[in-house]
């Protein structure tokens, strides 16, 4: 009985570390991303973001300050990009295919 | 000194001898059950008892006895042993002593399991439903219980990837399709078809499938079928028992871990289990893998069982927390399938992906009286719907559906021959969407459900009947800006006759279904189906009739049921694609066809030749057809699906390691030709898996399951899952293996 105690010790402290392990901070990459007669276009890397920071990045948005004629790889935008023109942030998505 | 330590070890003995002597008493005042070999008349050691009504399963001591203590009277019991043909019998607080003998079995070919819902014995059910049991189940070839629950003819599952499915009875899904967890109706906003069935095989014992409309019993939207799934067992009294189910799946990577424990004493009873299962995205046939099919889900579950006299009570808790990987999304018109799929295969969470928190609570209290029996189930459900498309932080749309059902049922014995049952059910659900959501899909909403019904049922010799009538209404207000009220009278009547190894049944069932919030106001974005879907304020409740037969033989060596159905509806309600793009999306509207029909067939056959005893065949064919008015094909109708199995029984011996059975499966899809004006055809393809079962002898019996699904790693997509349009097929190869440990 004694034994079985220890091992069922042994599991509930095993679940919690498994379980604390897994709570990790939320960040993500993120990107400016315009929108240009229905199709998606990526402007620049704005790096990683955290919590508090990653909130705000993504509910604030990025401001367009200088016109932008080319995407993140160098290929010709069908239109520039101008300043004050609506772009939006995405956070998060997989970026390996 | 000694005596002095004698008086001691009086007083210590004096209670000690007393309560010996009370239990001796109380022992002698139990009804006995003794389970003995029919051939040679000795008891059967640890053979198996099952009391339904206290949803116990304990063993019989080395002589094959076992005291019944406050069972309720006309309590269903099972009574098996490995080797022996399972018997049932209806307990009688009049009957001191119970001698039941078993049959050597020359083979069993289908397990007697008792149908939760009517309490009485599967092949026995006036009505035709089928009962699986789950646990048992890894001969299904899945490790997931949509999987399990899809072996079943007539049975399929609508999928998006290896996260997200949900069950299709019939060729009906989504709305038209309920889902029941310990009699407690499980509410997800199941109109999309993102929306799966968020609980696990964990805990579950049994799920009960009903095919067709049936308002009678269910109420309000059981239009296409039901699900109605059953926890495990508790343990026998004064023991207890802790388990740990491990298993793993090489094409996901995928692992999956519960530990169970169940306590009981002779009146109180605790089951508690927690589970975890994490899987990266699925492999393809061709070597990649599809972005953001990855899952992972949390799991508790707590049952508490109570009983005294004639008073059982069960407190239940489930609490499910799934983090699900959308896969195949876009806003392009004309997508690439290569851009869905990657070289690498991850796990971790990417947008988009779907947060959903599941938790039930029911309260079950069950009274007997000498001729009735008084059942009262209350309970609360929520479930929080989060999906986020194009930011982590920020959700896309996020939704609340809260649920609180009641059902009071009174059923009462007329005479022997005639069952009278009466019932009342409600239940109040709200919707509310969350105002950090960058949009809503459907707007905040409430309903209102009172229904009322009427069952009896009669046996006259070989012939049972039963026939019912039921009255709902439902009341729908949407902030007050939309208010409307639906009802419809229901009614189901239901044959059976048997003449010695054959069974014929027959059933006419009606049912019905409102127009739910999302078919009358959706005007959004539906991110998990990349659709922009528009409801319709006009719809009217939908309305169903089914004439169902089936036709039943049994015998020692063979076990078949042909079951042909046709099922004719009103008013169906569907979604209708259109020619225009919003946000570049496809647009899809609800519309109502005013009339539709579906028919078709299942048939089962489970052959055991008698020159060779350890060979068992399966056969199960499923064949439906949908059409509505103009003879047009109805969208998302199962192709045909021809299961055959082929199972090899190893003959027992004692060593450590023993190999207990091997199966061999093809599953065959039929080409689907005949599709909807917005569907694409769908290839046929046949998949092929085997299984190995062992057992490893210790202090405890450790049941191992291994093998390979689709052997031949074929390529193929199913006309079910959503991903069909992207051109990405199903999982390829996947080796398998499941070990249930059972630790005192």
């Amino acid at each position: 009985m004694k034994k079985t105690i220890i091992s069922l010790k042994k599991i509930g402290i095993t679940l919690s570390i498994l379980l604390l392990a897994s709570c990790s901070d939320e960040c993500a990459e993120c990107h400016v991303v315009a929108d240009i007669d229905g199709a998606e276009y990526e402007l620049m890397e704005l790096g990683e973001h955290c919590e508090e920071e990653l909130h705000l990045i993504e509910e604030d948005g990025y401001t367009i300050v200088d016109t932008i004629l080319v995407d993140i790889d160098g290929n010709n935008l069908p239109n520039p990009v101008l300043p004050g023109d609506a772009v939006e942030v995405h956070c998060g998505e997989e970026h390996d295919h | 000194m000694f005596k002095q330590n004698s008086h001691i070890i009086k007083r210590a003995i004096k209670p000690r001898l007393l309560l010996i002597l009370t239990l001796s008493v109380l022992n002698l005042k139990a009804q006995t059950i003794s389970i003995i070999d029919k051939e040679t008349n000795q008891g059967i050691p640890f053979a198996i008892v099952e009391i339904h009504e206290l949803q116990t399963h304990s063993n019989c001591d080395i002589n094959g006895q076992f005291a019944l203590r406050n069972i309720s009277n006309n309590s269903p019991i099972i009574v098996s042993s490995p080797g022996f043909e399972s018997k049932t019998f209806i307990y009688k607080k009049n009957t001191q002593q119970y001698i039941i003998k078993l049959d050597k079995a020359h083979v069993i070919l289908n397990e007697v399991i008792i149908s939760p819902t009517t309490g009485i014995v599967q092949q026995s059910n006036l009505t035709n439903i089928v009962v699986k049991n789950i646990s048992e189940a890894n001969q299904s070839f899945s490790s997931n219980l949509m999987g399990i629950v899809s072996s079943i003819p007539g049975v399929q599952t609508l999928s998006t990837g290896n996260g997200i499915s949900k069950p299709v009875i019939r060729g009906m899904s989504g709305l038209k399709v309920l889902t029941f967890l310990n009699g407690l109706r499980i509410e997800n906003q199941q109109w999309g078809n993102d929306h799966g069935i968020n609980f696990s095989k964990m805990g579950i014992k049994s799920v009960e499938i009903i095919k067709g409309p049936s308002s009678l019993l269910y109420g309000a939207d059981a239009l296409g079928g039901v699900l109605y799934f059953i926890d495990e067992d508790y343990t026998s009294p004064n023991t207890w028992q802790t388990k740990v189910e491990t298993s793993f799946e090489s094409n996901t990577m995928s692992s999956s871990n519960i530990l169970g424990l169940k306590l009981a004493s002779e009146t109180l009873r605790l089951n508690l289990f927690t589970g975890y299962t994490n899987a990266a995205d699925y492999k393809t046939p061709e070597g990649s893998f599809v972005t953001n099919s990855r899952y992972q889900a949390y799991s508790f579950k707590a049952a508490l069982g109570y009983n005294k006299d004639h008073w059982i009570v069960n407190l239940r808790y489930n609490l499910n927390s799934n983090t699900i990987g959308l896969p195949g999304h876009t806003h392009e018109a004309n997508p690439n399938p290569s851009n869905f799929v990657s070289s690498i295969q991850n796990r971790y969470r990417v947008i988009p992906f779907q947060l959903i928190n599941d938790q039930y609570v029911s309260l079950e209290n069950k009274i007997f009286f000498d001729r009735s029996s008084l059942k009262l189930l209350t309970g609360y459900t929520t479930n929080s719907l989060t999906e986020h498309e194009e930011k982590v932080t920020i959700p896309g749309i996020q939704m609340r559906l809260q649920n609180l059902p009641i059902h009071l049922s009174l059923s009462h014995n007329l005479n022997e021959k005639t069952l009278w049952t009466v019932g009342l059910q409600s239940m109040l659900v709200k919707n509310s969407n969350s105002e950090e959501a960058l949009s809503s899909l459907i707007p905040d909403s409430k309903s209102n459900d009172i229904g009322l019904y009427s069952i009896i049922k009669y046996s006259y010799q070989q012939i049972e009947t039963q026939a019912g009538l039921r009255f709902d209404k439902r009341a729908i207000e949407i902030n007050n800006e939309f208010s409307k009220s639906y009802s419809k009278l229901n009614g189901s009547f239901s044959m059976a006759y048997q003449k010695g190894k054959f069974t014929l049944r027959s059933n006419i069932n009606t049912g019905y279904r409102p127009p739910h919030v999302s078919e009358l106001f959706a005007d959004g974005i539906h991110h998990g189906t990349n659709r922009y879907e528009i409801g319709a304020k006009d719809l009217k409740s939908e309305f169903a009739s089914q004439l169902d037969l089936s036709l039943n033989y049994r015998n020692e060596h063979l076990d078949f049921y042909l079951n042909p159905f046709y099922n004719r509806f009103k008013d169906y309600i569907f979604l209708m694609p259109t020619d225009e793009t919003i946000e570049s999306l496809p647009v899809y509207n609800y519309e109502q066809a005013s009339k539709a029909q579906t028919y078709g067939t299942e048939f089962y056959l489970h052959y055991h030749p008698h020159f060779a005893h350890r060979l068992h065949l399966e056969q199960g064919i499923s064949i439906v057809e949908g059409v509505q008015e103009n003879d047009k094909p109805l969208p998302l109708i199962p192709q045909t699906n021809f299961n055959t199995r082929l199972k090899y029984d190893f003959e027992k011996r004692d060593n450590k390691l023993q190999i207990e059975t091997i199966t061999i499966q093809r599953s065959h899809f039929l080409e689907k030709t005949d599709v909807s004006s917005f569907e694409t055809t769908s290839e046929a393809y046949s998949i092929y898996n085997v299984d190995l079962k062992l057992k490893f002898n210790n202090k405890s019996t450790t049941p191992i399951s291994l093998g390979v699904k689709n052997i031949f790693n074929t390529r193929y997509i199913n006309h079910l899952s959503s991903l069909k349009n992207l051109g990405l097929p199903g999982p390829s190869r996947n080796l398998y293996f499941s070990i249930n440990y059972i630790i005192n």
